[in-house]
């Protein structure tokens, strides 16, 4: 059998493209190239909004991203976290950890948090961890009136009333920057705090798969969300902007090399199919 | 008690509350009850995901004890979740090893998997004289070079390029479809709450 015969079995063809990619992504990994990274202009808009927020500001970070998107969105959720903490040290900002969508999100948070210098930081006096509260729209929107109606207790059981740093932390008056992770749709972030959110000034910056950027273009166009980030190609610019590269720098290698792969197969098919066309038009048109 | 299934009680149940958020957005007269009812969603969550555990096991039981297709199935699934539960309030160290080590990997190999496929639809889709398919195509491909790393280092053109799809046509497209969406759903709402809408009530 010619390679051409062989090639032209499906399962031949999948079974190259399977390997390739395989290769193109674990290669890099394995060795990185240290191609160049871009930082777009949301992913710099998104850390000066949370390098602006004030002295003692609050930072709400609502971490609804699942087990499956991690590799796209913990980078940036990482950096978001280290950046966070940096503002508590630096300007003794506090933080408001909480989910909304899947219990994933709590178990990722404590991933986030493993990844952050919390030495000599105190739980309670600088950041307060809600956990999983079920109900994701409905607790959306209930945080901006009523924080600890709709958390009674933290994650750990303790009653929120009786935490030192949610004493003067219950509505989006008392919030200085609302951060989101989340694996699914981004407009619900924006339809449950956009309009308050935006009457008092406060940024909403959502850290979102790739595919869903397009639907976030509308609201950050008209501003109700104040900035994005982009998967992992933003993680790896914020990994960048806060001078502690990790695991997005990492797998952007194998984001490039994926990336060409993708190119390569679409031009090759249907590069190829236009040679056929064109050599035998009334062949290939029969 | 009949009167409790009564299809009027079921409506009442859903328009009374929309009806509290609706008028509190437009006058802020009803802030307290809004509060009330949003937290009242909240606790009722609570509850559907106990009432997903009792219909789950309920299920699967039944699956074992008929011994129906797959029911080896059913067992694996009945212990992995009685498993689990147990770990988490018994022996934190196994529920922390289920879910970082298996649960976690495993849900990032499935999503993974999908990537593996996207490459072979491309292949598929490619090879085509249709021209709302090359269309198609063309988008994919400046969707891949805007979303490229190394981009920059083929032609600096990607960027800019990129951007401009990205805020003119695909912004003008998404906002026709969200100004679809809103009429939609507006058009729903209105059916819901004047009793012509029936399908949530499971007619």
């Amino acid at each position: 059998m010619s390679v051409k015969e062989w090639f032209a079995r499906r399962e031949n063809q999948d079974r190259t493209i399977f390997v390739l990619y395989f290769i193109l992504i674990a290669y890099p990994m394995l060795s990185p190239m240290g191609l160049p990274i871009p930082i777009g202009e949301p992913t710099i808009e998104s850390y000066e909004l949370l390098e602006n927020v004030p002295e003692g500001g609050v930072i709400v970070i609502v971490s609804d991203e699942g087990f499956p998107s991690w590799a796209e969105l913990g980078p940036g959720e990482i950096a978001v976290y280290r950046h966070a903490f940096k503002k508590v040290r630096e300007d003794d900002c506090k933080i408001v950890l909480l989910t909304s969508y899947v219990v994933d999100g709590q178990i990722l948070t404590e991933r986030c948090l493993s990844n952050v210098d919390l030495t000599g930081l105190e739980y309670g006096k600088h950041w307060v961890q809600l956990g999983y509260i079920p109900g994701y729209e409905a607790v959306l929107s209930a945080m901006m009136d009523d924080l600890k109606g709709i958390a009674p207790i933290d994650q750990f059981g303790t009653p929120t009333k009786d935490i030192p740093m949610l004493e003067d932390i219950n509505s989006i008056d008392d919030y200085d920057y609302l951060y989101a992770c989340t694996f699914t749709a981004m407009d619900v972030y924006i339809r449950q705090w956009g309009e308050k959110a935006l009457a008092r000034g406060v940024p909403i910056i959502i850290n979102m798969l790739s595919g869903t950027v397009p639907l976030a273009m509308p609201y950050y166009r008209a501003g109700t969300m104040t900035s994005y980030l982009n998967s992992v190609t933003a993680g790896s610019g914020y990994e960048k902007l806060i001078g502690r590269p990790g695991m997005g720098a990492a797998l952007m290698d194998a984001q490039s090399t994926a990336h060409l792969l993708g190119i390569a197969v679409i031009l090759f098919a249907q590069g190829a199919f236009m040679i056929k066309l064109l050599s035998k038009p009334k062949e290939v048109a029969a | 008690m009949s009167w409790l299934r009564r299809r009027e009680v079921c409506i009442a149940l859903y328009v009374i509350p929309v009806l509290i958020i609706l008028i509190n957005h437009f006058t802020g007269q009803l802030a307290a009850a809004q509060s009330e009812v949003i937290l009242w969603a909240s606790t009722l969550a609570t509850f559907a995901i106990l009432l997903g555990v009792i219909n789950l096991s309920q299920h699967h039981i039944t699956i074992i004890a008929r011994k129906s297709k797959r029911w080896p199935y059913s067992i694996i699934l009945l212990a992995a979740f009685l498993s689990t539960f147990i770990f988490n309030y018994a022996y934190k160290p196994g529920y922390d090893f289920v879910i970082t080590r298996l649960l976690s990997s495993l849900q990032m190999a499935l999503l993974a998997y999908v990537g593996f496929y996207s490459y072979t639809v491309f292949f598929r889709a490619s090879g085509t004289k249709n021209p709302h398919v090359i269309v198609l195509l063309i988008s994919m491909l400046l969707g891949l070079f805007y979303n490229l790393p190394m981009r920059d280092m083929i032609w600096t053109g990607w960027g800019p390029l990129g951007v401009w799809v990205k805020d003119v046509p695909n912004t003008g497209g998404m906002n026709a479809l969200l100004i679809g969406v809103a009429l939609g759903t507006l058009t729903l709402f209105l059916r819901t709450i004047l009793g012509y809408e029936e399908s949530y009530l499971g007619g």
